[in-house]
């Protein structure tokens, strides 16, 4: 019983100790990639003066294809109306965080928030 | 007794080596929001020009109105409150400060391609139009107080997005 005991307890440590860290390399990586995404489209839809259809369904696109997210699973609100020179344009992307800890909800109910929320403002240069 | 020991330090070295991967994982998204967040900041900043001497053709900044637009901008896209400190809840910990504002504008005279230096915060760049430049100093947020947190100074060059 005892011998059980002790080799459950290393089971459940090696998991940890093996796969923690590239789970948290995968989070990180997967939000420095929506975070490139958001700047990039920013960038585009400030000359525009708003975020066209095409730069939200680029932005959809990239986060499908290159993070395996479904359509369902993205949240994008962003400035859809022409916004001149000087006002602001902003978006925020929101998708599912995904697991942080190779054992969720091991220690106790995870109650943080399941989302990964980027954000962005800046002023548009579009000029007529 | 030797075994327990051997665990010990393993779980110990496992710990460490968790809680620096944790603060590099911080520095790098840090890195990349707040290179994002100053860019977006001297972007709005450089679009503040005075009204009257662009009838003439001259691209002159309005300093006061580009440093507000510039403090606004970071702190929307950093989550910092009106005095550059951040908000609960954001990933900075301390106060941003604004360490230099300049601009480089038909007031100084100089002809493009201009060499902008400042040795003092290592800034070399050639510039090919009128620009706003800025350099913050923020410190590194860090979760673990095992890890020293340490300031560092972001700098950003900024040219005026054409057309006039």
């Amino acid at each position: 019983m005892r011998i059980a005991l002790g080799e459950l307890l290393t089971v459940f440590i090696l998991i940890i100790y093996l796969f923690q860290p590239a789970v948290s390399e995968l989070y990180a990586t997967k939000s420095y990639a929506v975070e490139m995404i958001l700047d990039r489209s920013i960038e585009e839809a400030a000359v525009k003066g708003y975020f066209t259809q095409e730069i939200i369904d680029s932005m959809k696109s990239d986060l499908i294809n290159h993070l395996n997210y479904e359509d369902t699973e993205i949240e994008i609100v962003a400035t859809t109306t022409l916004k001149y020179r000087g006002e602001y344009i902003e978006a925020t992307i929101k998708v599912p965080k995904g697991p942080m800890f190779i054992l969720p909800d091991t220690f106790g109910p995870d109650d943080a928030n399941k989302s990964l929320i980027k954000y962005a403002k800046q002023m548009s240069e579009y000029k007529p | 007794m030797k075994k327990s020991i051997i665990i010990i330090l393993t779980v110990v070295i496992f710990v460490y080596t968790w809680m620096y991967q944790d603060n590099r994982f911080t520095s790098r998204i840090f890195h990349e929001r707040l290179k994002n967040s100053i860019n977006r900041a001297a972007h709005d900043a450089s679009l503040q020009v005075d009204k009257t001497k662009i009838l003439e053709g001259k691209i002159v900044f309005d300093e006061t109105q580009a440093l507000t637009v510039f403090k606004n901008t970071l702190s929307a896209n950093l989550g910092l409150d009106t005095l550059l400190k951040p908000k609960p809840g954001t990933l900075l910990k301390d106060q941003v400060s604004i360490v230099i504002a300049d601009y480089i504008d038909e007031n100084d005279g100089v002809s493009y391609p201009y060499l902008y230096t400042n040795t003092q915060y290592k800034i070399n760049r050639t510039i090919y139009g009128p620009s706003v430049i800025y350099v913050i100093r923020v410190k590194y947020p860090i979760f673990y107080t095992l890890f020293n947190s340490t300031e560092m100074f972001k700098s950003v060059i900024f040219e005026y997005p054409f057309p006039i």
